[in-house]
Parts: structure tokens; sequence; C-alpha cells
């Protein structure tokens, strides 16, 4: 029996296992008492009662080596009893903490082996662990109820010793009893870590080491550590033996399919002692084990490709021997860590989504008062940056030396040295909210994740429900994909909705109009911070042209003070271009995504790199629970899309859904609305598809697809108005099409040309006609604006609309934005123009830019509203009407 | 000189339409509009039936003006604006025989001013005058005419030199406008005080109507036809002529041709290279091409010039004021 240190089963005890196993002259039985107390079990209490005992050492040293303690006596048998009184030939201790030789494990284990050998006195007796040899030969003259005692470390010493019979011949790295007395030899057995077999946990009862749901399984990959750090026993320090690359990854694809986890923990003392092997390891760990996460301690000077390559290869979290912040004990440990690059490693580290899991050493009789408050300061600094601290008070692992075990022995008082000091950090931990978690929790904690829409800044005024179906779609495309990958804790919050249709909140803000929007924010957050669980992740979308940036803002403040350890995240289209913006003005915010792809958002979660996977199906099921559960009004509309992106190229366009175009598989599509087609009576799905006819071809497919689900859909969708025949709008029409929108843009030729879409207006009036012929309802949109654009321009979209007024159903006008993202942002001298970044204020949506042969920004800004009144109010007296498309489809649909 | 019986006729025929408008403007062109002293009357008593309709200042060169036509006014309401293209008889030496006739204009103009306040002068800017503009202007606020409007003439070459002068001058008058508004004098100088009045108030579409009327105004001529421009009836181009002609009052008055010249570019008609594009000020200024005195169309560089110098006038009061 015998313990590990963290909260996973033990590797030496799985490592010795799996050796001996192989031999198949064993039957073997494993007593883990370890696993009691971490799990806080019945039998747990009686070792509860029994540490109190166990602490006291000396008591414990006399009642071995003098008088037996009637307490210890009691304790000791009621254990062996409550393992079932185990009968054994040999009865194998493990003895050690990580790498340490640990004194409350060795007297535990003695009181207890002393009490088996009275029972059983034919069994032999055997210690192994990372004991240093002077010690295991003092505890063996001492100790005469122990038989065997491994020197050397090295489990294939062990297998010798067992299997020796009854030749008394030394064997290399034990210490045994034979019957001449202490046989031992200083020849050494070299290392053949090669030749380990994988560890075998099959005597372990996983199930009761689990963490969140998750086992985290020890494994090594090396032994022995590069450093020579004065205070640590570690017998291997100073060498270092790797395994080959092709082993490390064939156990652990074998380990992961056994035991049925991604998840381990390497416990070689520095993961990167050998950055060259490490450089080689991590792509092999990609390539060969893709889904394992891992923990691994590691030597805080490191460089961020390194970090790099180690996330990818499924890090997780890394634990670092940061010991002090002082650079005279730094020096004074010599494990080549310097302050600077402690920052670094961690910072990097962090940027990189690693969980930082930091050690800290306190006790040792060189520190002074001056470095513990260096060290104070560092975290004080650093916190943002570190996930968990751990204080290793000397002595609390169990170090000790010869000298004190000897002191122990005589009954001599302990040296002062090798006293347990107290903890020195406690304080600022507690002040700074720093956890101090075990490894393992760290490592399998749950995540819950938050997903907010904030109510819009102009609350109780502004845009209505209708017109956010983007959110809802970038929402339920990471919902959907986290659910698909078996993460719970997700939480939705859609407070635009709950407060759009809440009539009291609504009419208390009507009725106290706010001098300032901070006081209006501030009731807001009060309204919205009880229904807010706390969570690991908070993303918040700010839609569009940051309309609910404010209302946003204000809640994730109160959140990140609330839960300091909490990450708040803002993703969604306006982060998209000003994310920079973002991150420098708001320091509470941890991240602003870049983008809205699903995947991103799981990495975040899984603390790993992910492999873009094909999206898997919509899952709208939270969305309506939130509704439900709220009361509100059953959703209108679903919001869907079976493709992103877009092929064509258009200059003034930013991309925001991508440059690449991919469509999503036809089949899930299918899958998919046939969902949706169940969720309500009256269906109605609305594409957010760039253009649902970028291929032809594959929209007869999805039509056919369509026109066979009942309850029929009815859908609203963009198109490109350019080879769209009549009997593509007569067969779209048949399976529920109700509503197109058409990018028109312009009706100018020569913008028409270059606008990569390469429309045409009489193609387009075509288009409409037949449209309108088969019951569709035609949205066109114009943009106005445009650079060098003239009058012309205006009285031509003017034209246009008069003369197609009976196949139109609604006109959007849109001045012309010039984008972040967009061909022309990127090359502003090629279409005459020039940005004007002084006058960006980095919030809106559209830079400034002044016309080089023509008019200045200021000016071209007055046409620009100028022809878009004129337009609207040409729209509305041909009694058109100009509203946002989703409100016009969701209209639609209700009025059907 | 328009008859009575054409005066009424036009009248009966303009008034269903004047109610149907905003602020129905009446404006009366020469010649000489004193010469027709009775149909003054006759329109001032039509007018005084339909008050909402106004009329513009009547333009005069001043010349005729003398007590009984004084009488008039001060009974009718109407008022004059003199043509003056500055206070010196050698900037108007081609509108007055002599220089005795220029000092009796500006006697007749004081005697005016006397009566009915400052007067409304309007200069108009001809090549190869403008570089002495400035110091006219000066001279004519310093004599306490201080209500003025500029107009580059139509029909005549400008070329570069000329519009370079024009540019320096009217940046001249700039200065003086804002030092005289500085010091609280009241002054007014168009298309300066318009362009800020408008520019301010976002009435971009009253800039560009008040440029040019293509499309919302008809005139008619002495005889009863109808144009849709001022300068149209004296085109000798009988093609052109017939694109801006709009019938007879006699007969019949084709207003949807009147409204479909809003929609003109000069871009369609001709093979200029569009440079200016908002305010929409020259865009239908197909007088541009035209040289009254050749009877001929004007080098592609003149039209240019003529254009850039109606452009250069709002561009500079927007920099100005506008922008910072």
């Amino acid at each position: 029996m015998g313990p590990g240190m963290i909260k996973s089963p033990a590797l030496d005890v799985a490592n010795l296992a799996a050796l001996i196993r192989q031999t198949g002259r064993y039957r073997l039985g494993l007593i883990d008492q370890r696993v009691d107390v971490i799990n806080a079990s019945a039998a747990s209490s009686n070792w509860a009662s029994g540490l109190f005992l166990l602490n006291q050492f000396s008591r414990c040293f006399d009642h071995l080596l003098k008088c037996p303690d009637h307490a210890l006596n009691a304790f000791t048998k009621n254990v062996i009893v409550n393992a079932g009184s185990p009968k054994a030939d040999f009865f194998i201790f493990s003895i050690s903490v990580l790498e340490q030789f640990s004194l409350q494990y060795l007297i535990v284990s003695l009181c207890l082996a002393k009490a088996l050998k009275v029972s059983q006195p034919c069994a032999k007796i055997v210690f192994f662990g990372n004991c240093p040899k002077k010690h295991a030969r003092k505890l063996m003259a001492v100790f005469s109820f122990v038989d065997a005692f491994l020197e050397d470390g090295n489990e294939f010493s062990l297998l010798d010793y067992l299997g020796r019979g009854r030749d008394n011949s030394p064997v290399k790295g034990v210490i045994f009893r034979a019957d001449k007395g202490l046989t031992y030899t200083d020849e050494r057995r070299v290392l053949g870590l090669n030749k380990m077999p994988r560890p075998y946990f099959g005597l372990f009862d996983l199930r009761r080491y689990s963490s969140s749901g998750k086992v985290v399984l020890p494994y090594e990959i090396s032994r022995g550590c590069a450093n020579k750090c004065f205070f640590c026993y570690y017998i291997h320090k100073g060498k270092l033996a790797h395994k080959d690359i092709g082993k490390v990854t064939d156990d652990l694809a074998f380990l992961s399919k056994k035991y049925k986890t991604n998840y381990f923990h390497f416990m070689d003392a520095a993961i990167n002692s050998d950055e060259a092997y490490l450089n080689r390891l991590c792509p092999a760990l990609r390539a060969r084990v893709p889904k394992i996460n891992w923990s691994a301690l590691a030597i805080p000077n490191i460089s961020k490709r390194l970090l790099i390559s180690m996330k990818a290869g499924g890090c997780r979290q890394l634990r670092w021997g940061v010991e002090y912040a002082s650079p005279k004990m730094l020096k004074l440990i010599s494990k080549k860590t310097t302050l600077d690059s402690i920052i670094d490693a961690i910072k990097n580290a962090h940027e990189l989504g690693i969980y930082n899991y930091v050690t800290l050493l306190s006790g040792l009789k060189q520190e002074a008062k001056a470095d513990i408050d260096k060290t104070n300061k560092f975290l004080a600094r650093m916190h943002p940056y570190i996930d968990s601290v751990k204080e290793c008070v000397w002595g609390e692992l169990g170090h000790f030396s010869l000298a004190y075990l000897e002191a122990l022995l005589c009954g001599r008082p302990a040296i002062e040295s090798d006293k347990k000091k107290a903890e020195q950090y406690a304080s600022i931990l507690k002040k700074l909210n720093i956890p101090s978690e075990d490894i393992i929790e760290v490592l399998t904690a749950p995540h819950r994740a938050a997903f907010i829409i904030s109510p819009q800044d102009s609350f109780p005024g502004g845009g209505t429900v209708d017109d956010d179906g983007r959110s809802l779609l970038s929402i339920f495309k990471a919902i959907s994909l986290l659910k698909a990958r078996n993460i719970a804790g997700i939480e939705y919050l859609n407070f635009l909705l709950l407060f759009g249709e809440h009539a009291k909140i609504q009419g208390y803000f009507l009725r106290h109009p706010f001098r300032t929007p901070e006081g209006k924010e501030r009731i807001l957050v009060e309204l919205m911070a009880p229904l807010v669980k706390k969570s690991s992740f908070y993303f918040f979308y700010i839609s569009w042209w940051d309309r609910n940036l404010r209302t946003a803002l204000a809640l994730a403040r109160y959140l990140k003070k609330a839960h300091p350890s909490s990450k708040i995240i803002f993703w969604g289209p306006h982060c998209n271009f000003y994310s920079k913006e973002i991150s420098r003005k708001y320091a509470f915010i941890d991240k602003v995504l870049r983008t809205d792809a699903p995947e991103t958002i799981l990495e975040l979660l899984e603390k790993k790199a992910t492999v873009p996977a094909a999206p898997g199906l919509m899952d709208y099921s939270m969305h309506i629970d939130f509704l439900a559960k709220h009361g509100l009004t059953p959703p209108v509309l679903f919001d869907y899309e079976t493709s992103c992106g877009c092929k064509h190229n258009c200059f003034y366009c930013s991309s925001l859904s991508g440059k690449a175009l991919w469509f999503k598989d036809i089949f899930l599509v299918s899958k998919d609305l046939r969902a949706l087609a169940k969720l309500a009576i009256e269906p109605n799905v609305y594409f957010h598809d760039d253009a649902l006819n970028m291929d032809n071809g594959r929209l007869g497919a999805l039509l056919d697809i369509m026109a066979g689900i009942k309850p029929r859909l009815s859908w609203s969708c963009y198109m490109i108005a350019k080879d769209v025949s009549e009997a593509l709008l007569k067969k779209m029409a048949y399976a529920g099409c109700r509503h197109i929108r058409w990018g028109i843009e312009t009706l100018d030729p020569y913008k028409q040309r270059a606008i990569d879409k390469g429309l045409n207006t009489q193609e387009i009036a075509k288009i409409l006609f037949a449209a309108n012929r088969h019951g569709i309802d035609n949205q066109i949109s114009v943009i106005v604006g445009f650079p060098y654009e003239c009058s012309k321009d205006l009285d031509l979209a003017i034209d246009f609309i008069t003369n197609n007024r009976k196949n139109i159903s609604c006109v959007n006008v849109y001045q012309f934005k010039l984008r972040r993202n967009s061909p022309i942002y990127a090359y502003p001298g090629k279409f005459g123009i020039s940005i004007d970044h002084t006058l960006d204020s980095g919030s809106t949506d559209g830079m400034p830019f002044s016309e080089k042969n023509g008019l200045p920004w200021q000016l071209k800004k007055s046409q620009q509203e100028y022809i878009s009144n004129i337009l609207k109010l040409k729209v509305k007296s041909l009694g058109l009407i100009d509203q946002d498309p989703r409100i016009y489809f969701s209209n639609l649909v209700r009025h059907a | 000189m328009m008859s009575s019986s054409t005066l009424k006729r036009i009248w009966k025929w303009l008034l269903p339409y004047f109610k149907k408008v905003d602020g129905p403007l009446l404006n009366l062109v020469g010649g000489e509009p004193l010469l027709s002293l009775s149909l003054l009357v006759e329109l001032s008593a039509l007018l005084s039936i339909e008050k909402k309709i106004r009329l513009k200042e009547i333009p005069t060169n001043g010349i005729l003006l003398d007590e009984g036509i004084l009488d008039f006014l001060r009974s009718s309401g109407m008022r004059l604006a003199f043509s003056l293209d500055g206070y010196s008889y050698a900037a108007n030496s081609h509108r007055f025989a002599n220089v005795n006739a220029f000092k009796r204009v500006l006697s007749n103009i004081s005697a005016y001013k006397s009566m009915f306040g400052t007067p409304l002068i309007k200069m108009s800017v001809y090549p190869g005058k403008a570089n002495g503009l400035a110091c006219e202007i000066e001279r004519l606020i310093h004599n306490g005419f201080t209500r003025l409007t500029l107009e580059p003439v139509v029909g005549f070459p400008w070329h570069k030199e000329d519009a370079e002068d024009f540019y320096k001058s009217f940046k001249k008058i700039i200065r003086i406008y804002s030092t005289c508004l500085a010091s609280g004098q009241k002054i007014s100088i168009n298309p300066i005080d318009k362009y800020r009045e408008y520019i301010k108030m976002g009435w971009w579409d009253k800039i560009e109507s008040d440029c040019c009327g293509l499309g919302h105004e008809i005139v008619f001529s002495p005889n009863g036809d109808a144009y849709a421009c001022t300068l149209a009836s004296h085109l000798c181009n009988e093609d052109l002529r017939k694109r801006f002609y709009l019938g007879n009052i006699y007969k019949k008055i084709d207003l949807d041709k009147m409204e479909k010249l809003e929609h003109l570019h000069i871009c369609d008609t001709s093979n200029i290279e569009c440079r200016h594009r908002f305010p929409n000020i020259t865009c239908k200024k197909i007088c541009a091409f035209f040289d009254f005195k050749a009877k001929d169309l004007l080098d592609m560089e003149c039209v240019y010039n003529y254009l850039n110098i109606y452009n250069f006038m709002l561009h500079e009061t927007y920099r100005t004021y506008f922008l910072k």
C-alpha cells in the first residue's frame, strides 16, 4: 500500500504493479488508504483521528523503537482490519511524495508495517520510493521489521529482489535483510526507462479518483532532474533520462483508451529540462494523441515559442517551481531562473491560455523577511496571470535530513532548521483571491460558461429584439459545439429579450429618464446581476455597431469585481474590428475575440488548440428553455446558416462572415431544419448565409430537402441577383421561400462592374419580376455615398426603384461605410481616397475618408446623409418601407 | 416688350402652380425692366391680390430712376437691385457710355438708398476684370453699399489666368467679409452669406436649386415663349434652344419637359469629366458651354474654369467656416 502526492492514483505503485504483473508470477493486491482520505469516506474518519497521533514524530518513534503506544496500536489495528486484514508474502510500502522522500509517509508506513509483521511474521516488508541511500540504510539498521528497502529508485531493482528466492547475493539498488544481516551493494543499475512497461492502474478504483467527472492519470516522460537544488532530496537529481518519444505517445494512446481518459499529469521533475526533446515531443503528442490534456511541472525559464508548441500538444496547465521572487534566493537555489524569466513564462503561458499553477517555497534557513516581501510584491503584480498558488513550507512535504532522522531516532530535540515553519503567503493569497487548489482540481475544474446578451445602450429605446438574429446564431453555434463536446455548465442569459418584453422594467425606465448613462447602467446592472451565476467564463456578445457595448461593459465590470478569477471575454462583430481598442481601454476584460468562430470559444474552455471541426447540429433548446422560463414570447424566427463566408471579394465588404466560403454538410442541414420544424407549429427560418445561391447546384439540393419537411418551413434568405432563373425561383417558392433580400448596392453600371458580384440592372429587374410573380417578397438594399458618387447615381437608383416598384416590397438605404477589413480599407489609394485615422473615434462602424480629387470627409459625410435622405423620402413617397430585413420577415410571417 | 395681354395670360396660367408651391418667387429679367413701367404697375396690382407670391428685387442699371419711379416703388412695395460692377467708372465702363452717366446712376442709387435703405448691388464679374474685384468691393462697402451679390458671367471665355485671378480675389473678399462681420458691421455678400446659412442648416437642396433653376423654373419671353432656362432664350443655336423650349403661353406649355430637365447632367451630353459632385451646383449648367459673343461653344478648358469658379466659391466658403 502507499499513497501518491496529488489527487490521482500513485504512479510509483502503478509502475511497480505493471512490472511485477509482467512476470506473471505474482497475484497482486492494493490497499489504497489514500483514496478514502481524498473522498472523505467513513474509513477516513479513522485516519482523521489517527493523524494527530502520527504527526507526533517522537511519540511514533518511541512506539516503534521503545514501548508500544496503546493508541497507535489501536489505530494501526483498525486500519488493517478496515483493509480486510490482508494476507500476503510481500507487503510493499510506497513512501514518496512526488519526488521527495516523506517523513510523514515513512512514519505511517513503519507503524503499519510493524503491526503487519507482528501478525504475519513470515511476510516480507518492503519499502520503496525515492529514498536516499543513506536514509535507507539507516532505517534498515534501526527497524528490524523492515526486510528490504529500495535504494536507487529503480523498480527493476525491486523486481530482482522479489524474484531472488533464497539467493542472498546482493541485489543492485536494494538493501535487504538476509541471514547474515543487511545485504547491499554499491554497484549501480542502469535506469532503463524505455524498458518500463506501461503503468498499470487496474488495481485502483479510478472512479474514486475522479475530480469533476474526470480522472487524471499520472505518467512520467523522464526521470531525474537537471538541477541540484540544495533543499531537495530527490535521489535522481543531477541526472536525467527520457523515454523515447514513440514509447511516450504509444503509452499515452494506450492509457487513454484503456482507462477512458484524456487527462494526464506528467510527473517529471521539470518537463522542460530538455527543450530539444520537448520540441520534438509536442508535435508528436499533437499528431498521435490530439485529444489529451496534460499538466506538468516546469521550470519558469522557457521561450514563448516552446509554450506555443506545448499548448498545441495538449498542455493545459503548468506547475511552475517559482520558489521565491527574490533574486538572492533564486541565485541560491540555482535553478537557472531569474525574476524576468519567471514573469515572462507566466505571462506568456497565461496569454496562451495555459493555467499557471505556482509553487512557492518558504521556511528555508537562508530566507530573510525581504525575500518574503519581494515574493509578496511579485504575487500582487502577477496575480491576474496566476490561477493557483501552493506554498510549500519547509518540512511540509516531509523533507528531512539524515541528521534530523538520527535526532528523532535518538530522541533528541529536532534540529531547528528541520522544524516545520509557519506559512508566509496565506494572507496575501487571501487578499488577492488567489486559490490554493490541488493541481488536479485546477486541471479538471469544470468550467462554467455564461453567454450574455446585454440590453441595448439606448434601452428602453433602440431597436427591437427582432433585428438581432445574428447574435443568436453565433451564440447558439458556440453553445451547440460545446454541448456536442460534452461540456456542461453552460448558461445563457438574453437580457435584450428579457427586458425587451418586461413591461414593468420598460415602464420604470421610461418614467425615470436618467441624466447620465452611468445612472441607467447602474440600475440595469442591479437588475441583471442577481440572475448571473458564478462562472469561469463570461462571454459578452457585442452586436453590430456596438449597440450594447456600454451595458455589457457595466455588467462585465461588476462581475469581474465580484468574481476576480472569472474570465471576461468580449466577442461579436464589433469586437472583430475593434479588439485592440477595447482591450486597451478596459483592463477588466480578459480577452477580446477577433472571430465569431465557435472553435475559439471551445479552445478557451478546453484550454487547448482545437482542430477545426466541421460544424455539428444546431441546438436551440437553451434558447427555448430560457424564453419559457421567463414567460417570454416563443421565437417567431429561428436563425440559421447553411454556409459561412462568401466567394466574392467586393471592395466595400468587411467579410464579417469570413473570407473563405464553407458549406455545412447538407445531411446535417437537413437534420437541423427538420429539428427546427418541430420547434414550432409554423416554423420560420431566417437564413444568415451571405447568399444562398453561392452554388446553385447545392441550392437545388437544399430546396429538395426543404420541400420535403413537414410542417413546411417559411424562410427568408439573402441572394445575389445574378444567374437566378425563374425556374429556380419557382422551386424556392415551392420550398417555402417567402422573402428574399437582394444586395443590389448600386445601379450605376460603372460601379456595378467594380463590384465583384458583377450585377447588371436589367438582369436584376428581370429577377425581381420573376420572384414577385411567384409570391416572393423582394427586399432590396442600396448603398449610397460610395467614393466619387454623384447625383447621377441617385437618379439611377430612383429610376430603378420607381420603374420596378411593383416587384419590390421593401427598400433598405444604407450609407457606404469604409470598414476595417475591407479591400478598400486595405488599398485606399487604389480607390482614390485617403483614410483620416485622426478622425477615427475607434468605436463606430466606418472610418472617415476623403476623396483625393473630390470631397473632404466632412463634406462627404454630408453628401452621404443628403443622398440617403433624398432616396429614403423617395422610397417612402412610392409607398415602400425601409425596414430591417429580419423585422420585415418577422412581420411578414406574423401576419401571414 | 411684353404686352399687357400676354402678362395677364401668363399670370392666369401661373397662378394655379404658384398656389401649389411653397414660397413662389417671381423674377423680372431684362433688358431693362424699368422701361416697362406700365407693365410693372399692372403686375403690382396683380401681386397685391396674391400676397403669397414674392417678387424678387427688379434688376436695373439705375439710369432711369426718377422721382416718379421712386414714388411708384414706395406705393407698390417693389424694390430694385442695381447692376454695378464696382464703385469706379473703370469697373463699369462697359455699362455706361460716359462717366457722367455713371455719376448719375450713383446719385440715383443714393436717392433710392435714402428712401428704402441699403440697396442690393448685383456685381457681374467678367473675365479679365476679376483681379480688381476685391478692391471694388472694398470701395463699395466703404461707401455704404453693404448688400452685394457676385456673379461670374456666363457665356464668356474664362481662361486659366482669369480663373486664377478670380480665386485670389474671392479669397480676399472672404477675408474682407469676415473682418466686417467680426467688427460688428452689418454686411451681406452673396453667395457667401447664402452658403453659410444653407450649409449651417444642412439645406443642400436649396444650395443646388439656387445655383441653377433648371427643372423647377420657367421663363417667359415678351412674346409668350416659355423656356426652362433664362439664358436659353438668348441662344442662337436653334437646336440647343429647342432643348429648353417649353412652348408658348398662347398654345401649350410642356411642364413635364421642364421637370425632366431637373435630371440633366452635363456629363451625359458632353465628354466632360465630372469633378464636382457635392453639392450639385454645376451639374446642370449647360450654359457653361456657350460663348454668347462668338455664338459658338467654348473650349473645354474654359468650360472647366467656369464650373470650377462656381464650385470654388462654395468650397472656399465651406473650408473657411466649416472645416476644422
